[in-house]
């Protein structure tokens, strides 16, 4: 598991167009606080001739000495940048050739000084040879990461404003959209974890579509330059409000920055003096957020509480939900206060089964409604955990007394010795029913009283397509030897999901009520939802979510547009697909999901049809089933 | 040096290299020669960098005959700068010098002689870093009291000089870096052109708002150099990364004049000379100098010189005696008195008859 990082500076990067002196440079960068330097890898005007002529017997080394440093200085503090006129994309045989033999030697050189990263600019859509030539390097196992750099905007737009014929020009330049060049690059390199984002922000923003879009990138920092910055009344360099809102909205992930260009205002340390202020300053209160430090875009496999005894550990971390159990209060009180009228209140006694009762945060939360609603109440707690049905006994034995009878059984092979007005159960996972609570409760339900009230009374998966290259390397790394290949694209994982993109919003799938009434009880679903896709995009897979009504107008939910404020129980569930979907703007994306139940398992299978078809995963719950 | 040496023991060579100060050394000319100019006199200006090894720094000299570069000992002076100097011209006499640093710096040094008479030196009268990345081209309008400068930053910046405050700035100039930037001979102080490894070429004239208009795009063509005719000022020659020469005529962009496979390496210099304003020299990402003879519509090397041996960065025409000044990375500079006559070329120095034309 991973730890909390408890601070949250900058961690601030300083870029050089020259480095006459580099020990100089280095010593300069981290005096004035900086984490860590980009420097050329050779002189960016130092051009070799790799085919023919003289110069190709040139003597002298190409560029510095590596003894020029420490092994830990070029190990931690130094990213490589190559040189800017490399283009192996180019049609001419002798410039691609040449290129490529200088991006290799740079490339070589950077591997032989253990640098942790190369960055490249990224200038058009056409860099296919680029990216295998990428793509063959970290394949091969080369050590350091790749920058992509590339602004937010292309510079054709700003450009073209010094032009008569504005339009001619964008024309000249061809696709401006820059997320598209980074999409081709990183698909070509087939989604490489080694491969991120050094995302260079421009002087106009773009649209919010778009910003959430880059949010779903690998981003491994953000390049500022320094002529976005003003100068405030007491001569420091500041950003204006855009900009500023812009990058504490990237202060969430776990990115770094790049200050780059001439020092306009003295010194360099001033910048990075602001960008701390700034991040410290986008620090979340948000108890979720605190809460969930350190687990972003972390996989955790579902729990099976019905299959497995969950640890005592599990349960002290859920009972803290600050929420939850008081939202559960309220509803067991509402349904008190509805089942026995004030003139009854010292007469008639309400039977209430908190059924999974855990080690009893259901059983206080029904003792405390019903001291607040001043009506009399007799509960059950049904456990199937042994383990936890101690803690309950304990209970029990010395606060509840006779009002609460501890009972050691499946709640699904219980015959009780009465029946319940109020069924209580807290059985739901991130996509509500994906713990088995339809399951449970129908064998529940035996013992609730004809008009009796089950405590949820229903609730609703949910599902929203999604972007996460981060997300999907994850996945894809979690391979298992002796399973099958597929295994780990077919499974779901519980995940604090934040550097993705949501590619439309959530829609509503699958819809449990209890106690259910129908006459012949089937819990298996299938629903077809469509998506339509607003911006061009990367389907990496599904999120999903659930609400729940408790009782009446008492909810939880942890889908994003309704999410209970402060509630920290559940992280929402991630389906993966086994390769992604290039979607278009305008593309309806179609999706199938199905519950399907057999005497043993429940498992979901999911399929696509538009805009292309992509075969059903995990047929006959082959890779994934939940244990009845 | 081998002192140094024998001090140390082997296990320590690592450290003794990394804190080696190599403090105390005279002021020489940096390994590789990037640019040269003449002033109409007939003084040299001589930039230098040092773009491998330990320190990536610069300088640049004064020699008063051009045949004595690069020689130390017989410059008039010289000057050091904190990093590589890419580009430099001659102001408005040949007291004032404009250069372009690798670090993105413009600085103004001006030649004063020292009481004791006889002993000049450089003094920087003024520098400012605006530019985000190196600076790769300086040019100076006709009037010589502005200045542009273009770089990396993919920028061009044109300066007053005087006081060294930038009038215009472009932000992006270009979408890829700014291989040259070139004035009009002519137009006093507002008319140039640029291009860049964007593949295209523009020209800009600053009086105004909408500055620039496209003068060459060649989509799979990227630029490297750009250089006016002296007298025919419609005349544009264009060099590009896959060593052609392109000559085009700024009132009809639509088709270039002529085109010349002058190298088979990107071109980066082109010079017309003041004299023999249809010469145009021309070096690249190669040791030999070349002049083009223009006249025609499809250019003619006329002159071809194999003597340097590492690229040839700079190049300079002597207006008075007609003689062509390169200097190169060999760190040499060298002298080519050219004999022009039609029908004829010289290749090292033999004057060949010539049966067909060249392409």
């Amino acid at each position: 598991m991973k730890m909390a990082n408890s601070s949250h500076h900058v961690s601030c990067g300083l870029d050089f167009c020259s480095v006459p002196d580099i020990r100089g440079s280095l010593q300069g960068a981290s005096e004035a606080g900086y984490d860590f330097t980009c420097f050329p890898i050779v002189h960016p005007r130092f051009k070799r001739e790799f085919i023919s002529g003289k110069s190709k017997e040139r003597p002298g080394a190409f560029t510095r000495s590596d003894l020029i440093l420490a092994g830990s200085d070029w190990n931690n503090l130094i990213v490589g940048k190559l040189s800017p006129y490399i283009n192996v994309d180019s049609e001419d045989p002798v410039v691609r050739k040449h290129s490529e033999e200088a991006l290799n030697q740079e490339l070589t050189y950077a591997n032989h000084l253990g640098l942790p990263a190369v960055m490249l600019t990224l200038r058009g859509n056409n860099q296919i040879n680029l990216a295998r030539i990428f793509h063959s390097k970290m394949q091969a196992g080369s050590t350091y990461q790749v920058w992509v750099h590339l602004p937010m905007e292309s510079p054709a737009v700003a450009a073209s404003y010094y032009h008569n014929s504005e339009e001619e020009l964008i024309k000249l330049q061809g696709d401006i959209n820059t997320w598209g060049w980074w999409n081709k690059f990183r698909s070509v390199c087939n989604f490489e974890k080694k491969l991120g984002l050094a995302l260079e922000v421009t002087p106009d923003i773009p649209p919010e579509e778009e910003i959430a879009r880059w949010m779903g990138e690998p981003i491994k920092c953000l390049v500022l330059s320094t002529s976005l910055f003003v100068t405030n009344k007491k001569g420091y360099p500041v950003l204006l409000r855009p900009h500023q809102n812009l990058i504490k909205s990237f202060a969430s992930l776990d990115i770094q920055v790049v200050v780059r260009g001439a020092i306009r205002h003295g010194c360099s340390k001033y910048y990075q003096q602001y960008l701390d202020h700034l991040w410290q300053s986008a620090s979340h209160t948000d108890s979720l957020l605190t809460y969930a430090r350190g687990y972003e875009d972390y996989l955790q496999c579902p729990l099976q509480p019905l299959m497995d005894n969950l640890e005592s550990q599990t349960y002290e971390v859920f009972e803290k939900d600050p929420v939850k159990y008081n939202e559960y209060q309220r509803a067991i009180y509402s349904a008190l206060l509805d089942r026995i009228p004030f003139e009854e209140k010292d007469t008639k006694v309400v039977v209430v089964m908190v059924v999974g009762a855990g080690r009893g945060p259901l059983v206080r939360a029904a003792l405390n409604a019903a001291h607040k609603a001043d009506r009399k109440i007799r509960v059950y707690a049904v456990e199937k955990n042994p383990n936890a049905v101690v803690t309950l006994q304990a209970q029990q034995e010395e606060l509840w007394g006779d009002q609460v009878t501890v009972v050691s059984c499946d709640m699904r092979d219980w015959n009780s010795p009465e029946k319940a007005d109020v069924l209580v159960s807290e059985l739901l996972g991130s996509f509500g029913d994906n713990e088995l609570s339809p399951e449970c409760l129908d064998g529940a339900q035996k013992f609730l009283k004809g008009d009796g009230i089950s405590i949820p009374c229903s609730y609703t998966s949910y599902l929203c397509p999604i972007q996460s290259s981060k997300l999907y390397n994850e996945v894809r790394l979690s391979k298992e030897k002796d399973k099958h290949a597929l295994n780990h694209f077919e499974t779901p994982y519980v995940v604090h999901l934040q550097n993705r993109f949501q590619l439309a919003p959530t829609q509503a799938l699958f819809t449990f009520h209890h106690p259910n009434k129908d006459e012949v009880l089937d819990n298996t679903r299938y629903k077809c939802l469509s998506f339509k896709i607003a911006q061009d995009c990367v389907l990496h897979g599904f999120s999903g979510y659930f609400d729940t009504v408790l009782y009446k107008n008492i909810n939880l939910s942890i889908v994003p547009e309704t999410h209970s404020r402060g509630m920290f129980s559940w992280f929402p569930i991630f389906f993966p697909i086994r390769e992604p979907v290039q979607l278009q703007s305008g593309n309806e994306l179609e999706v199938h999901f199905w519950r399907l139940c057999s005497k043993k398992n429940v498992w979901y299978e999911w399929s696509i049809t538009k805009p292309i078809p992509v075969s059903v995963h995990n047929p006959n719950g082959r890779s994934y089933t939940i244990g009845l | 040096m081998e002192t140094v040496c024998v001090e140390v023991e082997p296990n320590r060579n690592a450290e003794a290299y990394r804190n080696y100060q190599p403090a105390g050394l005279p002021v020489q000319v940096e390994k590789h020669l990037d640019f040269i100019e003449l002033c109409d006199d007939g003084f040299m200006l001589l930039g230098c960098s040092n773009l491998t090894g330990r320190l990536w720094t610069g300088s640049v000299w004064y020699f008063l005959d051009p045949d004595s570069a690069p020689n130390v000992e017989k410059c008039l002076t010289g000057i050091e700068c904190e990093t590589g100097v890419s580009d430099g011209k001659f102001l408005e006499d040949k007291q004032k010098i404009i250069i372009g640093e690798d670090s993105g710096l413009v600085q103004v040094l001006g030649l004063s002689e020292s009481a004791d008479e006889h002993t000049f030196r450089f003094e920087s009268l003024n520098s400012v870093c605006e530019h985000d990345d190196g600076i790769l081209s300086v040019s100076v309008f006709s009037d010589r009291t502005r200045a542009l400068t273009g770089g990396s930053d993919m920028n061009i910046k044109v300066w007053s000089v005087e006081s060294l405050t930038s009038e215009h700035t472009y932000r992006p100039a270009h979408l890829h870096q700014v291989s040259c930037v070139c004035a009009h001979p002519q137009d006093g102080s507002s008319i140039f052109a640029s291009c860049s490894l964007d593949g295209m070429a523009f020209i800009w004239d600053t009086r105004n708002a909408k500055p620039a208009k496209v003068a060459l795009c060649d989509g799979s063509q990227e630029l490297t150099a750009v250089a006016w005719q002296m007298s025919r000022s419609d005349m544009l020659a264009i060099g590009s990364r896959s060593g052609e020469v392109i000559i085009a005529d700024i009132r009809q962009l639509k088709e270039p004049l002529g085109v010349s496979d002058c190298f088979t390496r990107p071109v980066h210099r082109l010079r017309f000379a003041h004299h023999r304003p249809e010469l145009l020299a021309v070096c690249a990402d190669d040791s030999k100098v070349k002049v083009l003879d223009c006249t025609a519509r499809a250019p003619n090397i006329i002159y071809a010189d194999d003597h340097h041996s590492d690229f040839v960065r700079g190049l300079a025409w002597h207006s008075r005696k007609g003689t062509l000044y390169s200097c190169g990375w060999d760190k040499q500079v060298l002298a080519h008195k050219l004999v022009v006559s039609p029908n004829k070329m010289e290749v090292n120095g033999i004057i060949e008859e010539k049966d067909q034309e060249l392409k």
